[in-house]
């Protein structure tokens, strides 16, 4: 079956194992299986035989993410922001990406301190220091890796290989620096009876710490013997290769030759036979095999020596020569450790091997397995292809190849990180940088950032907003009002609503308070209704409402004229909703009656002819639909309306009309004359 | 490594649906028990059920849920003949102590088909409140509720004939490109002709029209789903049949300004050795699952060289401890199985 078989994960469900799993994706990173019994279109409809038998179960499955870890959270964080400099920044200069590297290693670094103090922190017991001891061991082979391709691939000023290569070995390697470091502090002559004291001797000499060796050797009690002068004086001639000035290659190899033919022959002749550990220290340095195969014995993998045996038998090799060597030294190293080399490799030791084979493609390979999300793979693919250092094939021109494999992996992570809780923000920056295939799953994916309250609802649209995704707005404020409204919000669902511009939607919202209103006689949320200003404009029935406001603030605070206008030039204005006439038509009544007549006689034929040619038709229709109620399902509300009107409505606001009317024309017709 | 969570449903028969909302924060499922469940998650982050009731009056073979601009909508398709579509309501009066209730009440149910209706799916928001069934008559058809601030009034818009038992429909959710709305429908008859159609609407005619039929596929059938479209120039449709095939649909635009589709066969996978009943792509249309007879879930992805594989796979197998409920561990020595990509095996690694 195609090599899957690792990748199987097993439901344990006694149902799907009868009769058969199905599932979907509820997110990306999220995916919902059940047992199934597969219908056709001509089934027909009995119980199925495993109906009542077992449990029915349904089974939420998601990859097991470490990256919203509280201590890992700090690492995520960093890394999004040095990776937007990297693709933001405007000079790129082989000194930025070299920078780039450190601040991602230093990110990495810092994220192992805080591990190790959680693993402090914690009781030695708990899972959590599992957690962290594991966590620990992955971002140690990234750092340890990241370090090695930073020297050999990412820094191009570098052409001393085998240097740097010396220098990582050192960092990874520390024991023989420190415990040197440790005994030439306190100087105590006696330093050889301990029992390390040869053993960080050579640990320096195979680390191509020579001149910290000698020190040491220095301080050995029989350190003024022949045997130990003479070692003294060898190891101060040997002639030390750089690449920076100094001897030419050739020069350099002569010397080397010469050098080490007479050391060589010092050993032979048996000057050094008196001090074995001196002997052995000397053979070391002229590649001697059999003793190069005893020190790897007691290696703890097989590139702790490697750069070692580099400086003394190719000091000057190069990054691309490194092959050659990896391979014949691998397979002495296996020999010597009786295995039978790569199988027992562990997974950072086949990452560096595959980095100093410059094997990138097997590299890449390697490192999608940690189980960290892919930080790693992600972050480094991009620093290399924005270098250019990437290679997956020798074979002809592989630049297309390597752009999709980094537009792939960024939009794997961005499209991960915003499935994933709390961490979309930082997904959304990667996928602006991956393909157009991104930018597309940034605007499906953000719009489904689940939306627990009006806070996160504005923080969604801020985003998008800032990322040119306008659209997306809208559509938040739509489903907030649709979702204020089933909660009984209204003063909320107005906002919402004003804010998604959508006639449909405003309209919706305000005839709820239309419709309170006229139920109650009571406005909702009066303070929000006074601050609409300008975007009253959005939706004629909210235009209606706002001013039908302020004439119940005239009103109420005995601005009798302007109210008075006010309701005449909104009788007038055809934005009424039908079923608000009786209503509107009402709040006449108490300004017709009003001891002092406010309303002129043109003004009274208006509200006289809406009262005939509008209230009168509502009213007719009203009763048709009331006695049809059986028949035709018409809007309850609009229904219950007129009920809570007298029948007299009518009558007395003609009365009113009427009288208002000779009292308005005694009086105009008394200021004309 | 995984995460699992159980839900235990207690519905009394097999589930045939299970369908999430548009965040992925709720869940409805439906059963030859006749009843619907609508499931979210309580502060805990475990599934506890809000609704259950009995909807239909035959078994309940699909769920679709709306658009939440449309408010809490559910569409459910059942063998009685008729789809609902049922919409949550929260009681107006919640009492000082009492928490507010929550009712689904069914909003229409639309009795148009004469046989059982296989499947149903709301259209993309774009296109209004729309709604589209499949029924074993061999009838697609269209409803629309013209005023979407009213989901009690819905209208026969579209009656599309295919004349063969349907048992499954997609709507092209593509929102990217401007093209005409698309409907796929799939057949599981046994005849010898081909099975899956491609309908589009025609703004000038009002009508929809069968623009497509893929010719190679003669099996019956199951099920077939439209990619989301992310920002191709092409669609992207699955099909269960005796395999997976995944077809890319190039569109041609010739003079007349007919749209035609150059018809390709991107995958095909026969992994399940099996017939394959349903297939289900992912929020970003990247990977998609398919379920065979072989009782077995697959998952697939297009790989940076733009070559399908299946990257996981979920076997069912009571033998095995479930992990239930098990707190998130990410502790790869302790894995069985990987989700995706199989985690690393470096614990050996010395730490100096």
């Amino acid at each position: 079956m195609s090599g899957n078989e690792e990748n199987v994960c097993v439901v344990a469900d006694k149902l799907s194992e009868m009769c058969g799993l199905t599932g979907k994706f509820i997110t990306n990173e999220l995916i919902s299986v059940h047992g199934f019994q597969p219908v056709l279109s001509t089934s027909r409809d009995v119980p199925t035989k495993f109906a009542n038998t077992s449990e029915v179960n349904v089974f939420h499955i998601s990859q097991a993410f470490a990256l919203d870890d509280s201590v890992l959270r700090g690492l995520v964080s960093e890394s999004s922001s040095i990776f937007y400099n990297l693709q933001t920044a405007k000079d790129k200069t082989s000194e930025f990406y070299l920078h780039t590297s450190r601040s991602y290693r230093s990110a990495i670094r810092a994220t192992l301190n805080k591990l190790r103090e959680a693993i402090d922190d914690e009781d030695s017991n708990s899972d959590d220091v599992k957690k962290y001891e594991n966590f620990v061991t992955i971002f140690y082979s990234i750092e340890c890796s990241w370090h090695l391709c930073e020297f050999l691939l990412i820094d191009s000023s570098s052409i001393s290989t085998v240097p740097n290569l010396l220098e990582w070995t050192k960092f990874h390697f520390p024991s023989p620096s420190q415990n040197a470091a440790e005994m030439l502090i306190n100087l105590d002559r006696d330093v050889d009876v301990r029992s390390n004291y040869w053993v960080t001797v050579k640990g320096l000499i195979l680390q191509g710490q020579i001149d910290i060796a000698r020190a040491l050797l220095k301080l050995h009690s029989s350190s003024e013997t022949m045997t130990f002068q003479l070692a003294e004086k060898d190891l101060q001639s040997m002639p030390i290769f750089s690449s920076h000035g100094g001897l030419s290659l050739q020069k350099f190899r002569s010397q080397w030759s010469y050098w080490s033919t007479t050391l060589i022959s010092k050993i032979d002749s048996g000057l050094y036979s008196t001090e074995p550990d001196l002997e052995d220290i000397m053979k070391l340095i002229t590649g001697d095999k059999a003793t190069w195969m005893e020190v790897c014995k007691d290696s703890n993998c097989w590139y702790e020596h490697f750069a070692g045996f580099l400086f003394f038998t190719q000091p000057s090799a190069k990054y691309f020569e490194l092959g050659a060597s990896v391979n014949s030294w691998l397979s002495q190293w296996a020999s010597s450790k009786g295995s039978s080399g790569f199988t027992n490799l562990n997974h950072l030791e086949r990452m560096v091997l595959a980095v100093l084979k410059n094997d990138m493609a097997e590299f890449i390979h390697s490192i999608q397995d940690i189980a960290d999300n892919k930080w790693f793979v992600v972050h480094l693919t991009d620093l290399l292809v924005h270098c250019d250092q990437l290679r997956m094939s020798n074979e002809g021109d592989n630049t297309s190849l390597v752009i999709a494999l980094r537009e792939n992996l960024i939009y794997d992570y961005g499209a991960m990180l915003m499935s994933r809780g709390s961490l979309w923000e930082i997904g959304m920056d990667y996928l602006e940088f991956s393909s157009s295939e991104g930018l597309g799953a940034r605007e499906i994916l953000l719009q489904r950032i689940p939306i627990k309250n009006d806070l996160q609802a504005t923080n969604v649209i801020a985003v998008a907003r800032r990322h040119g995704l306008a659209a997306i707005e809208q559509d938040i404020c739509r489903v907030m009002v649709k979702r204020s409204m089933s909660l009984h919000n209204y003063g909320n669902a107005l906002e919402w609503a004003i804010r998604s511009r959508d006639n449909i939607y405003v309209t919706k919202v305000a005839n709820v308070f239309l419709f309170h209103y006229c139920k109650t006689g009571k406005m909702l949320h009066k303070d929000l209704l006074a601050h609409v200003g300008a975007k009253m404009f959005i939706s004629p029935r909210l235009l209606f409402l706002v001013k039908y406001f302020d004439f119940h603030r005239y009103f109420s605070s005995r601005a009798l004229a302007q109210a008075a206008e006010l309701l005449v030039n909104l009788l007038d204005s055809k934005i009424i909703p039908e079923f608000f006439w009786p209503s509107l038509l009402a709040d006449a009544i108490p300004l017709l009656e009003h001891n002092e007549p406010i309303i002129p006689s043109k003004e009274t034929y208006i509200i006289m002819h809406h009262l005939e040619s509008n209230l009168i038709p509502f009213i007719e229709k009203k009763n048709r639909q009331r006695e049809n109620i059986n028949t035709d399902h018409g809007d309850d509300i609009e229904l219950n309306l007129i009920d809570g009107y007298p029948d007299d409505l009518v009558q007395l606001l003609r009365l009113a009309c009427a009288r208002n009317l000779s009292r308005a024309m005694i009086i105009e017709n008394t200021l004309i004359h | 490594m995984f995460d699992n969570q159980v839900i235990h449903t207690e519905h009394r028969d097999v589930i045939h649906d299970c369908s999430y909302d548009y965040y992925g924060q709720r869940m409805a499922t439906c059963s030859s028990d006749q009843t619907i469940k609508v499931w979210e998650q309580n502060e805990k982050g475990q599934w506890v059920v809000s609704s259950s009731w009995k909807a239909h009056s035959g078994s309940i073979w699909r769920l679709s849920w709306g658009h939440p601009e449309f408010g809490q909508i559910l569409a459910s398709a059942s063998f009685d003949r008729t789809a609902s579509v049922w919409e949550e309501t929260v009681s107006d009066k919640p009492g000082p102590t009492s928490t507010s209730t929550k009712r689904w009440i069914r909003k229409t149910n639309l009795v148009d088909s004469r046989t059982s209706v296989t499947d149903v799916k709301f259209g993309p928001k774009t296109l209004g409140l729309v709604l589209a069934t499949s029924s074993s008559d061999g009838t697609i058809r269209i409803y629309e509720a013209p005023d979407i601030m009213n989901l009690s009034q819905w209208t026969l818009q579209h009656d599309i004939p295919c004349k063969v038992p349907l048992s499954c429909i997609s709507w092209n959710p593509s929102v990217f490109r401007l093209h005409a709305p698309m409907i796929a429908a799939g057949s599981d008859s046994t005849s010898n002709e081909p099975k899956v159609f491609i309908f589009e609407y025609s703004e000038y005619n009002r009508k929809w029209s069968k623009t497509e039929t893929i010719s190679s596929i003669t099996d019956s059938v199951h099920d077939i789903a439209f990619a989301p479209n992310s920002g191709r120039s092409y669609h992207v449709l699955a099909v269960a049949s005796k395999d997976v095939s995944i077809f890319n649909l190039k569109p041609i635009i010739d003079q007349t300004g007919c749209s035609r589709f150059e018809v390709v066969s991107a995958a095909q996978f026969n992994d399940h050795y099996c017939t394959v009943w349903r297939v289900t792509w992912n929020v970003t249309g990247t990977m998609l699952v398919s379920s065979g007879d072989d009782g077995y879930l697959r998952m697939w992805r297009m790989n940076y060289q733009k070559g399908w594989k299946c990257i996981c796979s979920f076997k069912p197998d009571s033998n095995t401890q479930p992990t239930v409920d098990s707190p998130p561990v990410v502790n790869q020595s302790l894995s069985t199985a990987k989700f995706f990509k199989k985690g690393s095996n470096n614990t050996q690694i010395q730490q100096h």
